[in-house]
C-alpha cells in the first residue's frame, strides 16, 4: 500500500488555493485596465500575454516542486510575494480607475442635487411649515430642476399647498423674490454666488434667507455622445469654469488631430446670447443657461457658433489648485503684479501675490491667476487670455510630466470638481497618439501642439429689467467677431466652408522671428443696437471715467431723439461739491439702463466754478468765450473792430516818444485791463495804447522859403528818417518859377491831403507842425519855363504855368 | 515521471515565450534607436531619416552620410544639407498632415519652433485638407535637387556667437503626378548655412 503524505499534499494544496487567488488577482487586473488599451495596443498585448506566461509558469513550478518540501516551502514564498505585488498593483489601478470615474459622466448621469428654498426680507417665513399657502416661484421649464421638478416633488412629498407663480429664468424668479411679487423662491444651492456678480444684487442677496434645503439625486438625461476616434477626427469640447456655482469661464476649444492645432475661442461670461432653452430663445447672459442645465449651456454656444460641441469639460475652480499641485508649478506669465483672492470660499480672502511676469505658480497662485479681473488691464477680457494661457501651460505639463503618481494624483484631485463626457480609451488613444507623434518630431514637446487663441469681442453695455427698474451689465458680441471665430473653428475642424490658401513658396530668416498669426480683434464697426442710457452719475465703487457734459453731448450726437437740458451747479448751490471735476455730470433725470429708444428728453445737472481763463487749458470752454483779448501786437483797425462788437468800451490812448518804434506804429503795446480778463468783470473802460505817428515841427517856414535847396531838403530828411513814413523823393516836388533867382530853391511850404493842397506855410503861417505820416511837400524851383507850341495846359499839383 | 516531463518542457516553452516577448517589448520601447541615422564622430545622432522616406530621399540622405562620415569638404557638407532639406520640406506625399513638417533637422535648431510655426501656417497649411481630399499619394514630391553653387560665405555672428557661413543655391524639380499641379510651386532657393559646433544648419533662405 503506497504511503500518502498528507503534510505535502496539504502544502500543495495551499500553493495551489495561493495560485488560484494570484490569478484571481491577475484577470481582475487585466479587466480594470482594458479601458487603457488605447494607450498601446502591442505594449498591452505584449503585458497580458506576459501575465498569462507567468500564471502559467507559477502552476507549472507548484506542480513541480509538490515533490519536495523545501522547495514548496520556497514556492509558498514565490506565491505570497506575487500575490502581494499584483494586489498593491491592482489596488492602484483600482485608484485610477475610481478617479477618472468621478471624472468621466455616461451621457445619464446621477446627480446629487441640492435645492434651497429661499425668502427675501420676511420674518414671516422662517420653516418650511410656513411656506403652506404663500406664493412660490418656480421657472417654467421642464429642464429646470431645483427650480421646477425637485421643488414641486418636495412640497408634495410634505404635502404643502402653494399658489405658484411661474417665471422665465432663475434670475427672473429671483427678481420677482426681491419685488415680493412672491414669497419663496427655489434656488440651487449655490444661488448666493451664482447671482452676487450681478450688479445691484448684492445688497438684495444679503437680506435672502434660506428656510429650507435639500438633495436628492436625480438621473440627468443627456444627449446621445459621439464617440469619435480623437486621434483621426477634429473635435470640439466646451471648457466651462465654475467658480462656487457660477460659470464664469466659457472656452470653445477645438483640435485636429491632423494639424496638431488646437482653437481656444473665449466667450465672455456676461454675452448676451440667444438662450436655447428659454421660451423663444430669449436673450440673456450666456452664463445664466448653466442655471437651467448643462445642456442648455452646450446648445447655446452651439447656436451661437452654429458649431456642434461634440464634448464638454466642466471644471469647478476649487479642483485647479490640487490639480497643478499634483502635477507640479506652471510657468505662466502675468501682466501685471497684484494681489488675488486664495480658494477659500470666504470673499475677501486676497492673500495670493503675484509678481509681474514669468514665474512658476502654485495651484493657488494658478486659481488667482485665472480668477482675476480687476488689476487686469482690459478687465474680463485680459482675464480670458490669462485662462487660455493657464489651459497652454497645464496641457503642455500634462504632455511633459511622465509621473505616474502625479497623474493618479491629479486625477484624485479633480475628483467630483471635474466633469467630461469624453471616454478614458478616446482620452488615452488621443494622448497615445498625440505623444506618439510628439516623439517623432524635432520639436520640444511643449511647442508640439500649436495653440491658435481668439475671443468673441463685443461691447459693455445695459439690458433693463422692467420688472426690478435694475439694469443688467452685459457685454454684447460683435457680429463680425462671431463671423471671425466661426471661421478660425472651420479652419481647424476642416469643414464644408474650408477655404485653401494654397501657398506655393516658402522662405524663411532667423533674423526675422515669426510670432503667429493674431486672431483677436477687438473692436468691429458695427452699429451698436439695443442701447440702454449709460450711467453718468458719479459712481463711488465702479473704477469708471466720470462722465463730463462733452462726453454727454458726443454720446448725443447720434441719438438726436433725445433733447438735452444742462442745469449748471454752482459753488453757492448746496448740491455742488468741490471733489467733483468740472462740468462733470452729477445727476440724471432719466435712470441708467433705460432704453434710449423710450427716451426724449434728458435733464443732467453739471458741476460749474469759475474758471480760471488765463489758464490755456481752459480757454475752449464757454466761459472763456467772452473774454478781453490779449489786444498787445494787434493793430487799431483789429481792435477797434472789436470794440464796435463788444458795445463800444475801449478808449485808445496814443503814444509816441518813450515807446516809438517806426515799426510799432498803429500797434497796441499795452492794456489797461489783464487779457483773458472775463468781460463780465470788466468795470468801465479798457484803455487801450497804441504806438502814434511821431510829431514834427518846423518852426519858421521862411528860413526855408527861398533859401532850401534839394540838399538841405536831403539832409533834413536824413536827419528826421525814422520818423517820416515817405521816401524822400515823395517830399519833393519840382516846378517852373518865373524868378530866375530862385531856381533851385524851395519856393512853396505845403501839407495835401489825398493829391490836394490844403494849406500852405508862409510869413503868416509860418510853424509847421506835422505827423510822420503827413504829406508835406516842398516845391523847389526849376526856373523859367520854356514857351511850348500848345500853351494853356499846366502840369503838376498846385503847379503854374507861364505863358 | 512522464508527467515532471510534460510539466519540465512546459517550463521551458513558457520560459522561451517570456524572452520572445521580453525582446519584443524591448524593440518596440526601443524602435527610434534602430532607425537609420547619422552620427558624428562622437557618435551623436545629427540626422535621421524617417521610415517612409522616398526613395530619393533615402538616396541622397546616403549621399550626407557618406559626406559626413568619408569627411567631406565642408562645401559638399553644406549643398547636401540643402539637398536633403528640399527633398523633405517640398515633399507633401509622405506626410501625416499639417503637422508633419519635413526637413526640420536641418534648419537652425534654436529657431526651430519660429520656423516650424511658420511654415505650419503658410506653406504646409493646406496639407492635411489637401490629403483629405486629393490623399497624400498624389502631392507634391520633389523628384530632384541640383546644387548649382556651394561654397564658404562671410562668418556671421548671431545672439553673440560667430559662425562660419555658407551660400548655397539649388534647383529642383516635382515628379508629375496626374490630379495635382504643381505649377507655381517653388523651384529654386538660395540657401545660407552656418556651422554651429559642427552640425551645418540652414539659418536662411530666399527662392521662387
Amino acid at each position: 500500500m503506497k504511503k500518502v503524505n498528507l503534510k505535502s499534499k496539504s502544502n500543495e494544496f495551499i500553493n495551489l488555493i495561493l495560485f488560484g487567488l494570484f490569478a484571481i488577482i491577475s484577470i481582475v487586473s487585466v479587466f480594470n485596465i482594458l479601458q487603457y488599451l488605447s494607450l498601446s495596443y502591442t505594449l498591452f498585448i505584449y503585458g497580458i500575454a506576459m501575465l498569462v506566461l507567468i500564471n502559467v509558469l507559477v502552476f507549472i513550478l507548484v506542480r513541480l516542486f509538490s515533490k519536495k518540501k523545501v522547495l514548496e516551502m520556497i514556492m509558498t514564498g514565490i506565491l505570497v510575494v506575487l500575490i502581494g505585488i499584483s494586489s498593491y498593483a491592482l489596488i492602484y489601478i483600482v485608484r485610477i480607475n475610481n478617479a477618472v470615474g468621478n471624472v468621466i459622466v455616461s451621457d445619464d448621469v446621477v446627480e446629487n442635487i441640492s435645492t434651497s428654498f429661499v425668502t427675501y426680507d420676511n420674518t414671516k417665513i422662517t420653516s418650511i411649515d410656513d411656506v403652506s399657502g404663500k406664493k412660490f416661484g418656480i421657472v417654467d421649464n421642464e429642464n429646470v430642476l431645483e427650480g421646477n421638478s425637485l421643488a414641486i416633488e418636495e412640497l408634495e412629498s410634505k404635502n404643502i399647498d402653494v399658489t405658484f407663480i411661474k417665471y422665465d429664468t432663475y434670475n427672473n424668479m429671483l427678481l420677482g423674490l426681491f419685488s415680493r411679487e412672491i414669497d419663496v423662491a427655489p434656488l440651487p444651492k449655490e444661488y448666493y454666488s451664482m447671482f452676487i456678480a450681478n450688479d445691484g444684487y448684492e445688497e438684495y442677496l444679503d437680506k435672502t434667507e434660506v428656510v429650507h434645503e435639500f438633495s436628492k439625486k436625480v438621473k440627468i438625461e443627456g444627449e446621445e455622445t459621439v464617440r469619435k476616434d480623437l486621434s483621426k477626427e477634429p473635435f470640439s469640447v466646451l471648457l466651462m469654469g465654475n467658480d462656487g456655482g457660477r460659470t464664469d469661464t466659457l472656452i470653445y476649444a477645438t483640435f485636429n488631430p491632423k494639424t496638431m492645432v488646437v482653437t481656444l475661442t473665449s466667450i465672455a461670461r456676461d454675452s448676451y446670447v440667444p438662450i436655447s432653452c428659454y421660451t423663444d430663445q430669449a436673450r440673456d447672459k450666456i452664463n445664466h443657461s448653466r442655471q437651467i442645465s448643462r445642456q442648455c449651456t452646450l446648445d447655446t454656444v452651439s447656436n451661437l457658433l452654429d458649431e456642434k460641441v461634440d464634448y464638454f469639460l466642466e471644471v469647478n475652480f476649487d479642483a485647479v489648485v490640487d490639480v497643478v499641485d499634483s502635477l507640479g508649478k506652471l510657468w505662466i506669465d502675468s501682466p501685471v503684479e497684484f494681489v488675488g483672492q486664495d480658494s477659500s470660499e470666504d470673499r475677501g480672502h486676497f492673500t495670493v501675490w503675484i509678481a509681474k511676469g514669468g514665474q512658476f505658480m502654485t495651484g493657488e497662485q494658478v486659481l488667482a491667476f485665472a480668477r482675476e479681473r480687476k488689476n487686469m488691464p482690459g478687465g474680463d477680457l485680459q482675464r480670458q487670455l490669462n485662462q487660455q494661457q493657464v489651459i497652454r501651460a497645464l496641457l503642455t505639463k500634462l504632455l511633459e510630466t511622465r509621473d505616474t503618481n502625479a497623474f493618479v494624483s491629479a486625477a484624485e484631485s479633480a475628483g467630483d470638481n471635474v466633469k467630461t463626457n469624453l471616454s478614458i480609451s478616446q482620452l488615452a488613444g488621443l494622448a497615445n497618439y498625440v505623444i506618439g507623434e510628439m516623439n517623432a518630431s524635432e520639436l520640444d514637446n511643449s511647442y508640439f501642439v500649436q495653440m491658435k487663441n481668439n475671443r468673441i469681442s463685443g461691447y459693455f453695455s445695459w439690458a433693463y429689467n422692467d420688472s426690478l427698474q435694475l439694469p443688467l451689465s452685459i457685454y454684447k458680441p460683435y457680429n463680425g467677431s462671431i463671423a471671425d471665430a466661426r471661421a478660425l473653428i472651420n479652419r481647424n475642424l476642416m469643414g464644408d466652408s474650408y477655404v485653401p490658401t494654397n501657398h506655393k513658396s516658402f522662405t524663411f530668416n532667423i533674423y526675422t522671428p515669426y510670432y503667429g498669426e493674431n486672431f483677436i480683434k477687438d473692436y468691429y464697426d458695427e452699429a451698436e443696437v439695443h442701447d440702454p442710457l449709460p450711467d453718468f452719475m458719479p459712481s463711488m465703487t465702479k473704477e469708471s471715467e466720470p462722465w463730463l457734459l462733452a462726453d454727454v453731448k458726443a454720446w448725443l450726437q447720434k441719438r438726436s431723439w433725445i433733447k438735452l437740458n444742462v442745469t449748471e451747479i454752482w459753488e453757492t448751490n448746496p448740491k455742488y461739491d468741490a471733489s467733483y471735476l468740472y462740468n462733470q455730470v452729477i445727476s440724471q433725470s432719466v435712470k441708467y439702463g433705460v432704453k434710449t429708444a423710450n427716451i426724449t428728453q434728458l435733464n443732467i445737472e453739471i458741476i460749474k466754478r469759475e474758471l480760471d481763463c488765463k489758464i490755456v487749458e481752459n480757454r475752449t470752454d464757454e466761459q472763456c468765450k467772452s473774454i478781453v483779448p490779449n489786444f498787445i501786437g494787434m493793430t487799431r483797425k483789429e481792435v477797434n473792430d472789436w470794440n464796435l462788437a463788444n458795445g463800444n468800451i475801449i478808449t485808445f490812448k496814443e503814444t509816441t516818444e518813450s515807446t516809438y518804434k517806426r515799426e510799432n506804429v498803429n500797434t497796441v503795446i499795452s492794456q489797461s485791463v489783464d487779457a483773458y480778463t472775463k468781460l463780465k468783470n470788466v468795470t468801465g473802460k479798457i484803455e487801450v495804447t497804441v504806438v502814434a505817428y511821431p510829431t514834427l515841427e518846423i518852426t519858421d517856414v521862411l528860413t526855408i522859403l527861398n533859401t532850401w535847396t534839394k540838399t538841405d531838403i536831403e539832409n533834413w530828411f536824413q536827419l528826421n528818417k525814422d520818423k517820416l513814413f515817405k521816401e524822400f523823393s515823395s517830399y519833393i516836388i519840382e516846378e517852373p518859377n518865373s524868378d530866375p533867382t530862385l531856381t533851385g530853391k524851395v519856393i512853396t511850404v505845403a501839407l495835401y491831403e489825398n493829391g490836394v493842397e490844403v494849406e500852405k506855410y508862409n510869413a503868416s503861417n509860418p510853424k509847421i507842425t506835422f505827423k510822420g505820416n503827413a504829406d508835406i511837400r516842398f516845391v523847389i524851383s526849376t526856373g523859367p519855363s520854356t514857351p511850348t507850341p500848345d500853351p494853356g495846359t499846366g502840369t503838376g499839383d498846385g503847379g503854374t504855368t507861364t505863358p | 515521471m512522464k508527467k515532471n516531463k510534460l510539466l519540465i518542457i512546459g517550463l521551458i516553452v513558457t520560459l522561451s515565450l517570456m524572452i520572445i516577448i521580453v525582446a519584443l517589448t524591448f524593440f518596440e520601447l526601443q524602435r527610434d534607436y534602430f532607425s537609420n541615422t547619422i552620427k558624428n564622430a562622437e557618435g551623436k545622432v545629427l540626422y535621421e531619416i524617417s521610415s517612409n522616406a522616398t526613395e530619393y530621399q533615402k538616396l541622397i540622405f546616403t549621399e550626407l552620410s557618406d559626406v559626413i562620415e568619408n569627411e567631406g569638404t565642408p562645401q559638399e557638407y553644406a549643398g547636401s544639407v540643402v539637398k536633403n532639406y528640399v527633398a523633405d520640406f517640398y515633399t507633401w506625399s509622405n506626410k501625416k498632415g499639417t503637422y508633419d513638417i519635413g526637413g526640420m533637422q536641418y534648419v537652425y535648431q534654436p529657431e526651430i519652433v519660429n520656423i516650424y510655426n511658420y511654415a505650419k501656417d503658410f506653406f504646409y497649411r493646406d496639407l492635411s485638407y489637401n490629403i483629405q481630399t486629393l490623399g497624400a499619394e498624389n502631392l507634391l514630391e520633389v523628384e530632384n535637387v541640383e546644387i548649382t553653387f556651394s561654397d564658404f560665405n562671410a562668418k556671421i555672428e548671431y545672439n553673440g556667437q560667430m559662425y562660419q557661413s555658407f551660400y548655397v543655391t539649388a534647383n529642383w524639380t516635382y515628379v508629375q503626378k496626374e490630379g495635382f499641379d504643381t505649377t507655381g510651386y517653388q523651384t529654386s532657393g538660395e540657401f545660407s548655412l552656418i556651422d554651429r559646433d559642427g552640425k551645418i544648419e540652414i539659418y536662411r533662405y530666399y527662392g521662387e
